[in-house]
């Protein structure tokens, strides 16, 4: 067989030179030729999930756990499902596993090239290796039946990532088209060319192929012209999420490591022509799940695992996940987690293939904002962004329960800066939850109560945003508290500006006259402005006499004078 | 806008958030271009020298101001603290703002009272611990209310400073504060109560025997046992508790507190239980 195999690669086949340069792209009847074979495809082969811990692989039959097989081995990247083979990149070498047994049923030399991907349908399979890149990449194209290789396609192009279906592969090349081969010919029978996005990716869904990279396109009968109107392109707008990750990753680069991030922070849909299914895309982000809304990527809801996640596949409602401890698990369309399998391994990249899936019942949906709120708290360092996107969720949440949880969230310093950053602002936005809003300005700092000052800026700027004069009387004794955070006596001077009453006046005057001499300090002299700013809003001409005062005192800080000047202007 | 504001905002600066009471403070910088009577009456009595200085508080060159307030400060007449507490109320740069401090710290007059409570809680911990050091100094009504909540203070020289001038004030009012300061590991904490503690408060802190180190505790204790002001009883009780933990340090503390003690009942009582505790 060996032997054959270098033969084959070293160029026979009818497809040696590669893709005909001159084989129509964007050709309607082609495409509904293509379209006709994917509507009477065979079912998807079984539901399965596939394992590579650091030294090992194993298989394990889904929804059932059992374990098919388990063999030895270092994989470089993969697994990838490929019908009856499971396909791994090991020691030089393309290697097609039997999903069956896990025995060796095809090993090809890689030629310093890299596994791009591969797919199968039943004993049809694709293997695509490229050295990746743009200007002078080599690919090859390896179609198998039953572990034997009966076609190599070499191309001048770099070849991403295919699948297959109805008997045809979908081979994704050179940065724009998707070729279809015959799958038992190797020869090529359709082809779309397309401008609206880079295509490095296809994939089989259901009796449908959907292919792209940063975005979605359908292979659809409009598909033939090639525009994304005609594949119903659909492409998120990623850069407000952590990690920004696209739908695929770049298969024009060297593929991920089993380790590498790029299988923890991932986007994953399922699409159909008629959009993303049930409206929901899932950001996976290590061991956080969020379910957005695909039209502008609002949070739905958020599920924290309790390990990261290095597996997961759309169904075809809800989520399959697969965690570094063994475990498979599906998340329901609500969020809730249904565990399905467990393996005594720690694997470090699974790959799943859950079409036909048999899922449990979905269980009762949790308050959005208890996930939220818990995706916001989890202590993982590396989750620092995702726990970011969680705190700007919660905020987008009605209600005072929102409110108080946002306020743990600014006013825990253990937090990092990021995330206290992100609840404090989501709290000067608020309009409800007053009352535990006041609660926390009530308190002080005490080195024998044990307490900390509250986040006294976001509060201010809150009570001011819901114009509640009873903070007053707390903002007026943070203002005099030595705890209080310079950078925080800026947004309590405005607030006590904004609130209108009287009684902060002379508070404002003692601040200014006790402060506006100290040595420069940005924040104080930032704080003596707003002082000033708000005491002239309370007290009209009058207050602006201090101000003047102040500007003309020859010890003013230096700092503070040109903004005491702007603001003691007579124009404001 | 009110007459309030107008009151607020158009009388002289400084005094309005102590106290209203207190306007005669706020012109002694005006004697020269007419004052209100009292103000001007206190300040006839300054002498030439302090008038002088007092005027020259007005100055823009910071030195002169310095000069000033030092002039004020050894000088040690009323109408120096009335001048230095309306200064500083105008606002000083930080030198002269601790300048300021010193002076007042010297002269020591409660009048400087409401102007100090105000800076117990300045932004400064440096001027904090000076104007509780002052205030001590000066013993204005309701120092010991600011001294006692000075104990939460952030800065651990501010709360030291504070769990002094608490015992030198005789602050019993503030015991149960001090007591939490003990808790707290102030480290002056055990020495303060053992100056201001009445019988109750002297079992309160033999409360403590066991849970808290000797050596914090020492220093204290033996006080206590020297308060002549206090029971006999209650000081033979702390040596009887102090020798219930029989350790080699606690024998070693009524060795040592047996020699301090004048020949009596307690210098007896503390040898003997020094003798019964194994070396």
């Amino acid at each position: 067989m060996r032997a054959a195999l270098l033969l084959l690669l070293a160029g026979c086949g009818g497809a040696a030179g590669g893709l005909s340069p001159t084989f129509p792209d964007n050709r309607a009847q082609d495409v509904g030729a293509v379209l006709g074979r994917l509507a009477s495809a065979p079912a998807p082969d079984a539901p399965v999930a596939v394992a590579a811990t650091e030294s090992a692989l194993y298989a394990l039959e889904l929804p059932s756990g059992r374990q098919l097989w388990s063999v030895p081995a270092t994989v470089r990247s993969g697994p990838y499902l490929a019908g009856e083979l499971v396909v791994t990149h090991e020691d030089g070498r393309a290697v097609g596993r039997s999903l069956r047994s896990g025995a060796v049923a095809l090993s090809v030399p890689d030629e310093r090239m890299e596994l791009v991907g591969a797919a199968g349908e039943g004993a049809l399979s694709a293997i695509s290796l490229s050295t990746t890149g743009a200007v002078g990449a080599q690919s090859v194209v390896l179609l198998a039946r039953g572990g034997s290789v009966f076609h190599a396609l070499r191309m001048d192009s770099p070849a991403g990532a295919p699948a297959c279906r109805g008997g045809m592969v979908f081979l994704p090349w050179g940065n724009q088209n998707l070729s279809v081969l015959d799958g038992e010919s190797g020869d090529e029978i359709a082809r779309v060319r397309l401008t609206a996005g880079v295509v490095g990716h296809a994939r089989a869904e259901g009796r449908q192929i959907v292919f792209g990279q940063a975005g979605v396109a359908h292979l659809i009968q409009s598909a033939a012209d090639g525009s994304a109107e005609g594949v119903r392109w659909w492409q998120p707008t990623v850069t407000d999420l952590p990690g920004r990750p696209a739908p695929w990753p770049n298969a024009y680069e060297p593929p991920p490591a089993p380790r590498s991030a790029l299988h923890r922070v991932r986007l994953i849909t399922a699409s159909t022509p008629e959009g993303i299914v049930q409206d929901t895309v899932y950001l996976l982000y290590y061991r956080h799940v969020f379910a957005l809304a695909s039209r502008d990527l609002a949070v739905r809801w958020a599920y924290v695992h309790d390990a990261d996640v290095v597996g997961a596949a759309p169904t075809s409602g809800g989520l399959a996940l697969a965690d570094e401890q063994g475990r498979i698990a599906w998340l329901d369309p609500q969020g809730a987690a249904h565990p399905l399998a467990s393996a005594p391994a720690q694997p470090v990249v699974v790959a799943l293939r859950v079409d036909g899936l048999d899922t449990p019942a979905p269980g009762t949906a949790a308050p959005v904002a208890d996930g939220l709120l818990r995706a916001a708290l989890s202590t993982d360092a590396r989750l620092v962004p995702a726990r970011a996107l969680a705190v700007r969720a919660l905020a987008a949440q009605a209600g005072p329960a929102i409110t108080e949880h946002l306020l743990v969230l600014c006013d825990e310093p253990s937090l990092p800066a990021e995330l206290r950053r992100t609840a404090c602002e989501a709290i000067g936005q608020r309009e409800d939850g007053q009352e535990s809003l006041l609660r926390a300005l009530g308190r002080h700092a005490g080195f024998l109560e044990g307490t900390s000052p509250p986040p006294v800026g976001a509060l201010a700027s809150a009570s001011a945003r819901a114009r509640d004069r009873r903070a007053v009387p707390h903002l007026i004794a943070h203002l005099r508290d030595p705890a209080t955070q310079a950078a925080d006596l800026a947004a309590i001077a405005a607030a006590l500006g904004a609130l209108g009453d009287e009684s902060a006046i002379r508070p404002l005057q003692d601040f200014l006259r006790l402060y506006h001499c100290e040595a420069d300090d940005e924040a104080l002299a930032r704080a003596l402005a707003a002082a000033a700013e708000a005491l002239i809003a309370l007290a009209g001409p009058l207050g602006r006499e201090l101000v003047q005062e102040l500007i003309g005192d020859g010890f003013t800080m230096a700092a503070a004078r040109p903004l005491l000047s702007q603001a003691g202007s007579p124009r404001r | 806008m009110g007459e309030s504001i107008q009151g607020a905002i158009g009388a002289p600066a400084g005094h309005r958030a102590w106290r209203p009471g207190a306007l005669a403070i706020v012109a002694l910088t005006l004697l020269a271009s007419g004052a209100a009577p009292a103000q001007a009456q206190r300040a006839r009595r300054a002498s030439p020298e302090a008038q002088a200085a007092i005027e020259q508080l007005g100055a823009s060159d910071p030195s002169v101001v310095r000069g000033a307030i030092e002039t004020l400060g050894v000088g040690g007449e009323p109408a120096a603290v009335t001048a230095l507490v309306e200064r500083t109320r105008r606002g000083l740069p930080p030198d002269l703002l601790d300048a300021a401090l010193d002076a007042l710290t010297v002269l020591g007059d409660a009048e400087a009272g409401p102007l100090l409570f105000e800076l117990s809680s300045h932004r400064r911990a440096g001027v904090r611990l000076k104007a509780v050091q002052a205030l001590v100094a000066c013993r204005p009504r309701g120092a010991d209310r600011v001294l006692a909540a000075a104990l939460s203070d952030s800065d651990p020289a501010v709360r030291s400073a504070a769990t002094e001038g608490l015992a030198e004030l005789g602050a019993v009012s503030a015991l149960d504060r001090l007591f939490l300061a003990l808790e707290h590991d102030v480290p002056e904490a055990p020495d303060a109560i053992a100056r201001l503690a009445r019988a109750a408060e002297v079992e309160r802190l033999l409360g403590y025997l066991g849970s808290r180190p000797l050596t914090q505790l020492r220093g204290a204790l033996a006080a206590i046992v020297a308060r002549a002001d206090l029971p006999e009883r209650a000081r033979l009780g702390v040596i009887h508790r102090v020798a219930e933990l029989s350790t080699p340090e606690v024998r070693a503390f009524l060795e040592e507190l047996s020699t301090t003690l004048p020949e009596g009942t307690l210098r007896r009582a503390a040898s003997d239980a020094a003798s019964r505790i194994g070396s």
